[in-house]
C-alpha cells in the first residue's frame, strides 16, 4: 500500500498504469489537495476525474472509494486489500486533507489470521517473481508484444463488467426527498448537517453519497422519481465541479442540478452550503 | 570408437533455441549468455529474478528463463529494491543500459547504491542511446555524433560523458563495483567472472554490487562491427577505464 496527495499521485500514474496491465493487486490511498500542479496544501476534490477515469494511460479501471469519516478511512483501506486481491488489480481510496487530518474514535478490524495470510500467499505464488524451476517462469508483465496487450484489454473489460455488485452508496433521508444533495467525502459530511438544518425548517432534503466514485451508483440518481424531486444540488471542493459529469450522465436532464463549490485548498462551509441550497431551493420549490 | 564428451552446451539461462534478435556486433547477445552461465555455475537459475529497464536491454525479455518484470523506464532500481526486500533470498539483478541507468533513472539508481540494496546492477554502457535511434547518452564521448549532436557533443553545450562506477565509488554503501567488457574471449570470461562474483556476494547478503559492461553499437555508431571494436578500444575505454573500483572481498568490513 501507498498513499500521496495530488500531485504525488500524478507521480504515481505510471506505477498505477503498469501496475493494472500486469494486474498485481496493490492499493494506494489519495489525500486530495488544491491543484492543479503543486497546487495548495490544504485540502480540496480536485482529482475525482483522474481518480475515476483516467488515473494512467491505457484505458484501465479501478474500485474507487470514498470516506467520509475516519472509521470509514480504516474499513476501507482493509477492504481495499480484499478488491485488490480479489480482481488483482489496483484500488484506489479516495479521501481529502480535511479526512486526513482529523482525529475521530475508531474500531479496527481484526488482524488476519497467520492461516489467511498464508493462503493469500499461496494464491499469488505462481505470479511471483521471486524464482522458478525451469519452464515455470513468472513474468510480471506491464506490457505485451503481438496481440497480447488486446488480450489484457479484453481480460480486464470482462472484470469491470462484473462490478456492478460491489457498487455502494448511502442515500440518506431519500424516501420523501424534494431537493437531492450529490456529495461525497467531506463534502457529503458537511451537507448531512445542511440537510438536517433544512429539515428543520421542513423542507424535504436528502442526500445521495456515493460510497464507490467507481463504479458510480448511476441508478441512485437515474431511478429518481422526478415528479417528486425538483432539484439536485453538486456539492464539491472543485471549481470546474467534476462528479457533477457522473451526475449529469445519469440525470439527463430530467431536473435542474446546481452546484455548491469551492476549491484551490479553499473550505467549504456549512454556511455557505446552506446558503447556496436556499438560493436554489426558492428558484425550484 | 572414441568417447565424445560434451564440453560446451548453451545456458539453461536463454530460452532453448532461442534466436537473439539483438543487431550483429551488439553485445547483449553475449552478456546475456554470461548472466545465465554465472547464474547456472552458482545452482540459481530457479532462483533469479530479473528487472529490466527500457531500451535495447528490455529486448532481452524475450530470450532469459527466469522470473522477470519490466520496471517503469529508470525504476529498475527501485523495483529491485521492493523484490529484493520483500523476497530476500532470491538472487535479483537489474539489466539496464546507459539511458535507463544515468538519464532518467539516475536518482533511482544512485539512491539504491547509497542505501547499499542487497542486488545486483548489470550496466550496458554504450555510450548512446540504441532503441530510439540514437540520441546522445550522459556516457556519449566528447566529439561523438549523435542524432541529438549532430556536430559531436561538445561540452559547453553537452556536458561532459558521465562516469557511472566512479560516481557510485564515492558512495559508502556499494559491496563491488567493476568494469569490464566483452570484445575479446579473454574479457568475455572476466565479465562473467565479475558478474559470478557479484551474484556471489549477493547470496552472502554482501551488498550492493555493479558491474559495467562498456559495450559497442554498431547500428548507431554508424560503424561496422569490426570497427566498432576499434572504436570501443581506442576510444570508449580511454573514456571508461576496465578495472575493479571496489572490492569488498569475501569478509566484509
Amino acid at each position: 500500500m501507498s498513499s500521496s496527495s495530488s500531485c504525488g499521485i500524478s507521480l504515481y500514474s505510471e506505477g498505477v498504469s503498469y501496475c493494472a496491465s500486469a494486474r498485481i493487486p496493490m492499493v494506494y490511498v489519495n489525500v486530495q489537495r488544491g491543484g492543479p500542479g503543486i497546487g495548495a496544501i490544504q485540502p480540496a476534490q480536485q482529482d475525482y476525474l483522474q481518480a475515476t477515469k483516467a488515473s494512467g494511460n491505457g484505458g484501465f479501471r479501478m474500485i474507487v472509494l470514498a470516506p467520509d469519516s475516519v472509521q470509514e478511512c480504516v474499513d476501507m483501506v482493509y477492504e481495499a486489500y480484499d478488491l485488490a486481491e480479489r480482481d488483482q488489480n489496483p484500488v484506489l481510496v479516495l479521501t481529502d486533507g480535511v479526512m486526513g487530518t482529523m482525529m475521530e474514535p475508531v474500531v479496527l478490524p481484526p488482524m488476519k489470521t497467520d492461516e489467511e495470510l498464508a493462503a493469500c500467499r499461496a494464491k499469488f505464488a505462481d505470479r511471483a517473481i521471486v524464482g522458478h524451476p525451469l519452464g515455470q517462469q513468472a513474468f510480471c508483465r506491464p506490457g505485451s508484444v503481438g496481440d497480447g496487450q488486446e488480450k489484457v484489454n479484453i481480460d480486464a473489460a470482462a472484470m469491470y463488467e462484473t462490478w456492478d455488485k460491489d457498487i455502494r452508496v448511502e442515500e440518506y433521508m431519500m424516501d420523501d426527498a424534494e431537493i437531492v444533495f450529490a456529495a461525497y467525502g467531506i463534502s457529503a459530511r458537511i451537507s448531512r448537517a445542511v440537510i438536517r438544518q433544512l429539515r428543520e425548517e421542513g423542507i424535504k432534503a436528502g442526500m445521495i453519497r456515493p460510497i464507490t466514485l467507481s463504479p458510480f451508483p448511476y441508478d441512485s440518481f437515474r431511478n429518481l422519481d422526478f415528479n417528486r424531486v425538483k432539484g439536485i444540488i453538486d456539492v464539491e471542493m472543485s471549481i470546474p465541479a467534476q462528479m457533477r459529469w457522473d451526475v449529469d450522465y445519469a440525470v439527463q436532464g430530467r431536473c435542474p442540478v446546481h452546484e455548491v463549490l469551492r476549491s484551490g485548498g479553499q473550505l467549504l462551509t456549512n454556511d455557505q452550503v446552506l446558503k447556496g441550497a436556499k438560493e436554489f431551493i426558492k428558484e425550484v420549490l | 570408437m572414441a568417447e565424445e564428451k560434451k564440453v560446451y552446451t548453451r545456458t539453461k539461462g536463454i530460452i532453448e533455441g532461442a534466436v537473439s534478435g539483438f543487431c550483429p556486433g551488439c553485445m547483449h547477445s553475449t552478456i546475456h549468455k554470461i548472466i545465465g552461465e554465472a547464474a547456472e555455475e552458482l545452482g540459481q537459475l530457479d532462483n533469479l529474478v530479473r528487472v529490466e529497464g527500457v531500451g535495447c536491454c528490455g529486448l532481452g525479455q524475450f530470450y532469459v528463463t527466469c522470473d522477470e518484470t519490466i520496471a517503469a523506464h529508470g525504476r529498475a532500481g527501485a523495483v529491485a529494491t521492493g523484490i529484493k526486500r520483500s523476497s530476500p533470498n532470491s538472487l535479483v539483478y537489474t539489466y539496464q543500459g546507459d539511458g535507463d541507468l544515468a538519464a532518467i533513472g539516475l536518482a533511482e539508481t544512485l539512491s539504491a547504491a547509497n542505501r547499499g540494496e542487497n542486488f545486483t546492477v548489470i550496466f550496458v554502457n554504450n555510450g548512446i542511446y540504441g532503441m530510439t535511434g540514437g540520441q546522445m547518452a550522459p556516457t556519449t564521448l566528447i566529439g561523438m555524433k549523435s542524432t541529438t549532436t549532430p556536430g559531436g557533443r561538445n561540452p559547453e553545450e553537452h556536458g561532459y560523458p558521465m562516469h557511472m562506477s566512479e560516481i557510485i565509488n564515492q558512495l559508502t554503501a556499494p559491496y563491488y563495483i567493476e568494469r569490464v567488457s566483452c570484445d575479446t574471449p579473454q574479457n568475455v570470461i572476466k565479465a562473467r567472472n565479475a558478474i559470478k562474483k557479484a551474484f556471489k556476494y549477493q547470496l552472502e547478503g554482501k551488498g550492493y554490487s555493479i558491474v559495467e559492461i562498456v559495450t559497442s553499437c554498431p547500428t548507431n555508431w554508424g560503424l561496422d562491427p569490426l570497427k566498432s571494436l576499434d572504436f570501443l578500444r581506442e576510444k570508449m575505454f580511454a573514456e571508461y577505464p576496465l578495472g575493479v573500483f571496489r572490492d569488498g572481498g569475501e569478509k566484509k568490513q
